[in-house]
């Protein structure tokens, strides 16, 4: 097990595109952040219902890196064959599949936390004076990691497509379908009566339960977005396990 | 030792390979020879565990090849000389695959000397030629200093001295020892370095035999004689009471099959008949695979269409 942890790790680190879609996440979060921040009026002062925590709604864009590097961290390496490489020096695929899982999932809960926290750090120090809140005050911790939890979730999410999907260009294009088209068309097309849930369970929805303290119209609670993101990842991260075992490389 | 048994793998109705029984032996190259969508890579593919068979076992020395512990030291695999990332450098394509079968850098980089990559190995091995492509593979397949080697179509694309290096490589590990399967297409190429044939056609078994007794079956093999022109019939009467089978070529020279040198020399010098040549003509590779795949008339006839 310890081989192919030290395998799989080198293979994260040793091609540009982890460092890429790394580095967009880590410049583009804060980014995003900070202009949230800058271009909050100071009028919302007295507004019971305004959230500090819309400074971290760029998860909404940095998802696509986690997502990407999710399907780049497998794909390729059925679209060159290599995996055959792979399996035929470790002849146990779900160990594999499980090593590359984890160490993916562990890279993103590293990244996607310390993206979150700087985020939220430069976003408070940017919102007017008075608007800010800490990392002590009631459902701000919680926050922060929800929406490092968000990444975490997107990025497995791409890793299974590249699994399931085996070729690059077809998992990147279903992650932009699932995430664009089926999660933020979808609410739309259903009666309105069930619109505002559907939109609250949808990928987007559910980043945006993860992140606000003060609930809004629209958003499920923290806990139900938790174990629906985990129900979403099961039902592409069960079958990708499985296939990967019955389907022929 | 490398061992198929009733080998099988259908994809729906149609059978790539077809009850495929064979061993592979130590200390020899074993050319896999049979024309492009007989069966080859299939068969090698569940020789190493990747894909499953329908039906049948493939062993490496006795155990299915799941059941290795760090194969890498015990078979060594050139499927695709493009399973790389093309982003990646050849050092660190290869040193993570030796850190999945707990293979040092030291041996990295001494089997990147061996296959002379050595000054590129830091580069991105999607730059290199078919020629590095095929050497890093190469090198995948040496890591683990296995006693067993395959090889699947290891000269496609090269050039003459790619070709020259491969050929000698394989020489090489098979004098030292080592086992070498090594699938072609290329009659000709299997005929320069290969001891031993197992050849396959539609996904069936056609042949598994040395070299030399392949190229002696066949009826190309034959000798080649001539006399002066006033005494082509007497000698040619003469070898036929021997039972050997004589034609006369457009050329007047005797196309003799059925008897050896020896005898059609002795029986001229009896005779007194001045021979003005006498030499073996040995059919190649080529010809003996003709001849077989000849007889395997519904091969042949759907091969056609």
């Amino acid at each position: 097990m310890r081989d192919v942890i030290a395998s799989e790790w080198l293979k994260l680190r040793s091609v540009r595109s982890t460092w890429w879609a790394l580095g967009a996440a880590f410049f583009l979060m804060p980014l995003t952040g900070l202009l949230i921040g800058m271009n909050t009026s100071s009028d919302q002062l007295g507004n019971p219902s305004y959230d500090a925590l819309d400074t971290l709604t760029g998860t909404a864009i940095v998802q696509f890196a986690f997502g990407v590097l999710g399907v780049l961290s497998i794909s390729p390496e059925y679209g060159t064959g290599l995996i055959r490489t792979t399996f035929a020096a470790v002849p146990s695929r779900s160990r594999v599949i499980a090593v590359k899982a984890g160490l993916l999932a562990a890279v993103f809960a590293v990244a996607g936390t310390v993206i979150s926290l700087v985020t939220f750090l430069v976003g408070q120090a940017a919102l007017p004076a008075g608007l800010g809140v800490s990392l002590g005050d009631p459902g701000v911790l919680r926050a922060v990691f929800g929406a490092a939890f968000y990444m975490v979730f997107i990025g497995m999410f791409g890793f299974a497509l590249g699994a399931l999907i085996r070729h690059t260009q077809g998992a990147l294009s279903v992650l932009m379908a699932v995430v664009f088209v089926i999660m933020g068309i979808l609410p739309s097309l259903v009666p309105q009566s069930l619109q505002d849930s559907v939109a609250a369970y949808s990928f987007t929805g559910l980043g945006r339960s993860l992140i606000v303290v003060k609930p809004v119209d629209g958003v499920t609670t923290p806990l139900t977005a938790l174990v629906l993101c985990l129900v979403y990842a099961a039902v592409v991260l069960v079958p990708a396990f499985i296939l990967t075992n019955r389907r022929d490389p | 030792m490398i061992e198929a048994i009733g080998l099988t793998k259908r994809y729906g109705e149609k059978a790539a390979v077809n009850d495929l029984s064979f061993t592979v032996r130590a200390g020899q190259v074993t050319g896999f020879l049979g024309p492009n969508g007989a069966g080859k890579s299939t068969t090698l593919r569940m020789l190493l565990g990747l894909d499953r068979p329908t039906s049948g076992t493939a062993l490496i020395d006795g155990r299915p090849y799941a059941s290795l512990t760090r194969p890498l030291h015990t078979v060594g695999a050139l499927l695709d000389a493009s399973a790389f990332h093309p982003g990646r450098s050849a050092r660190s394509h290869l040193r993570a695959i030796a850190l999945s079968n707990g293979i040092g850098a030291a041996r990295v980089d001494t089997v990147l000397d061996e296959v002379g990559l050595s000054s590129v190995a830091g580069r991105r091995a999607g730059g290199f030629s078919l020629g590095m492509k095929q050497r890093l593979g190469i090198a995948a397949a040496l890591l683990g200093d296995p006693q067993l080697l395959i090889f699947d179509e290891p000269v496609n694309g090269l050039d003459p001295e790619g070709v020259h290096w491969i050929r000698t490589l394989m020489r090489d590990l098979a004098a030292r020892g080592r086992t070498v399967f090594v699938s072609s297409h290329l009659m000709s190429e299997m005929q320069y370095t290969a001891d031993h044939l197992v050849i396959v056609g539609r996904g069936r078994l056609i042949a598994d035999k040395p070299l030399s007794d392949l190229i002696d079956s066949a009826a190309g093999t034959h000798l080649t004689i001539r006399t002066l022109p006033a005494r082509r019939g007497e000698l040619a009467a003469a070898l036929e009471a021997l039972d050997a089978r004589v034609e006369t070529r457009a050329d007047d020279a005797l196309a003799v099959r059925g008897t050896t040198p020896q005898e059609a020399g002795l029986l001229a010098h009896h005779r007194g008949i001045p021979l003005t040549e006498l030499s073996i003509q040995r059919s190649t590779l080529e010809d003996a695979y003709m001849a077989l795949t000849d007889d395997a008339v519904e091969y042949r006839a759907k091969e056609a269409v």
